[in-house]
């Protein structure tokens, strides 16, 4: 088991919590690929970018692993309506017996957490997709990252993408 | 006059129809070389039927992938809204060389397999797949030469980005259009690919598992704008939704009763440790003119010659292969144990292998996965709905997971016994790492 990157998500999960996040899977998914740009801290997951905007296949089949021996429960609040949210199960406690994060990790999952708690999956995805530009692509001017995310996903427009950008763009090396 | 349609009947579709280009295709090596390379591995040791090839599958993809290609874009399932987006690609030249690469996709999408299918991938070196060199044939064989005299010069990048799954692309993501047409063969819930092995592989198994209705699924099938991505995807209309039921639970069985059965699992470890001493360095070239010049047929060859002479430094493996001496399951992954000790399946196997030896333990493990089968759902116009809104079934379908523990028959009874001792101490929490039991 991989279990560094179950503690990460544990904790991103906790902290998304504290910050008020619906989160749910998407809510996770998008946080860990912030964490991954920011390049503050190693996150063991590959991204792609999907329909969505950046996602990770491994994290959804850790999320489905984590479920699967209690260290994550999802809880249904409005079936038929939303996706169900993410918590902490009655096995939590268990990856960290294997792997501790570093102080300075859990405050990058913290600062990352407050910017993504509050948001919803479609301002989500837009920070993380001006975010993959900027990681992917190297490019720096925010009319060319605007253009480019507005390229790839056409429903958002230049100027939420140049708004995403400049909303990430501290949180970026 | 030089015949301008061809067909071969399918066991699975019937009557598939081809043409000249799509013939010289299936006539070429690389295409043929699939005849010879079994779709289920070593499944015929425990379903005798199941000997079939990648080819007949390739060959049923391309059909599906074209039923599928037809049905979403009849005239009276585009609507104004889809007309928008796509208006482009539907002018009827566009369309119709579209179709084209879409059943080309379908044709070629497994022209990079390794002998016995998936059973071999992890003897690839770090970085490659059988989609890489999927790739690479249809770019550099002769496949290449004979799509690039015949069709527009982009073809050939076009064939490869909708055949090759696009979840597995780091770089260059498709556009949306592309991604449409690649979902029609990889999709997780309604690719061609998916549709056919499951009917495939069930009917050669002689297993009822994987039935599904094939033609009402596609029939229900039509591009909807998704809501929450705001972009063309493949959905199903409200009233095909038992169909996709109906496949997914398929799947399901599938998995847990064929693809993950424990003895199928035993053959592909032996098979994969009887390859990993032979290959030079362990692993199967990634040169594709190389792969081209291996089959199923090759191997077991000079398997066959090992296992009846005492003297080949392979004969133990491949007798464990062909004379029925396979290691004997003494462990079965339960749920609950999992529940109770998280790492109750590690911890086995390294129990065993201290007291019994390395080489007398073999474990194959598959964590759960997520199944992504979330699709869109065309209600009417007005109203696309998300299938896990809709269905129970569709959301509450479990993802399959195993852990198999194998040792010889010999100590058979000495490892199950030990198992049983050790579980006990285990999820009560004794020794290890076992969360405390109720």
């Amino acid at each position: 088991m991989e279990w560094r990157g179950h503690e990460i998500i544990l904790s991103v999960i906790k902290k998304l919590n504290e910050n008020g996040s619906w989160c749910g899977k998407t809510h996770i998914i998008k946080t860990l690929y912030l964490l991954k740009a920011s390049k503050r801290m190693d996150i063991p997951f590959d991204f792609i970018l999907y329909k969505h905007g950046p996602y990770s296949f491994d994290v959804e089949d850790t999320l489905a692993i984590m479920k699967s021996y209690d260290a994550i429960e999802g809880i249904d609040t409005c079936p038929g309506v939303y996706g169900e949210c993410l918590n902490p199960g009655k096995n939590a406690d268990f990856p960290h017996s294997f792997a501790q994060l570093k102080e300075k990790e859990q405050k990058a999952i913290s600062e990352i957490c407050k910017l993504t708690g509050k948001k919803d999956v479609k301002e989500l995805e837009r920070l993380a997709t001006a975010a993959w530009i900027v990681n992917q692509e190297r490019e720096t001017d925010s009319n060319i990252i605007a253009r480019r995310v507005h390229e790839l996903k056409p429903h958002i427009t230049k100027k939420q993408a140049r708004d995403a950008y400049h909303e990430i763009i501290p949180f970026l090396p | 006059m030089k015949k301008l349609r061809h067909e071969i009947r399918d066991a699975i579709h019937g009557f598939v129809e081809f043409d000249n280009l799509e013939r010289e295709l299936i006539d070429s090596q690389p295409m043929q070389r699939l005849k010879y390379i079994h779709h289920l591995a070593m499944s015929y040791q425990i379903y005798p039927g199941a000997t079939h090839s990648r080819f007949e599958h390739s060959l049923g993809v391309m059909e599906l992938a074209t039923r599928i290609f037809d049905s979403v874009f009849r005239e009276d399932k585009i609507s104004a809204l889809i007309k928008e987006r796509i208006g482009e690609y539907i002018q009827e030249d566009q369309i119709q060389s579209w179709r084209r690469i879409v059943r080309l996709a379908g044709l070629l999408h497994d022209v990079g397999h390794l002998p016995f299918s998936h059973a071999t991938e992890n003897l690839l070196p770090a970085g490659w797949s059988h989609e890489k060199l999927t790739s690479e044939i249809i770019k550099k064989s002769e496949i290449a030469k004979i799509l690039q005299e015949k069709l527009r010069k982009k073809a050939v990048q076009d064939i490869i980005d909708i055949a090759t799954d696009f979840r597995k692309r780091k770089k260059d993501p498709l556009t949306p259009w592309k991604t449409l047409l690649n979902e029609m063969i990889t999709g997780n819930s309604f690719g061609a690919d998916r549709m056919d092995y499951l009917i495939r592989d069930s009917h050669h198994a002689g297993v009822t598992y994987g039935r599904f209705d094939p033609v009402k699924l596609i029939e229900g099938l039509r591009i909807v704008i998704d809501t929450e991505t705001d972009e063309i995807a493949l959905g199903l209309e409200y009233n095909s939704i038992h169909c996709a039921e109906a496949l997914l639970l398929a799947r399901y069985f599938m998995y847990s009763q064929v693809y993950f059965h424990r003895v199928r699992n035993i053959y592909d470890a032996h098979l994969e440790e009887y390859l990993k001493k032979k290959l030079p360095g362990g692993y199967f070239p990634t040169e594709w003119k190389e792969i081209l010049k291996i089959t199923d047929n090759e191997i077991l060859i000079e398997m066959r010659e090992a296992a009846l002479d005492e003297k080949n430094k392979l004969h133990k493996y491949a007798e464990r292969l062909l004379c029925r001496k396979h290691f004997k399951t003494v462990y079965q992954m339960n749920p609950l144990h999992k529940k109770k000790c998280p790492t109750i399946f590690d911890d086995l196997v390294k129990y065993l292998k201290k007291e019994l030896g390395e080489d007398n333990v073999i474990e194959r493990k598959k964590d759960p996965k997520s199944e992504s089968n979330d699709f869109p759902v065309f209600v009417n116009e007005n109203e696309i709905e998300r299938a896990f809104h809709i269905s129970n079934v569709i959301k509450n379908i479990p993802s399959v997971e195993f852990g198999l523990i194998f040792v010889p028959d010999r100590v058979r009874e000495k490892g199950k016994n030990m198992v049983e001792g050790k579980i006990k101490k285990l999820i009560s929490g004794e020794v290890g790492n076992g969360v405390a039991g109720p």
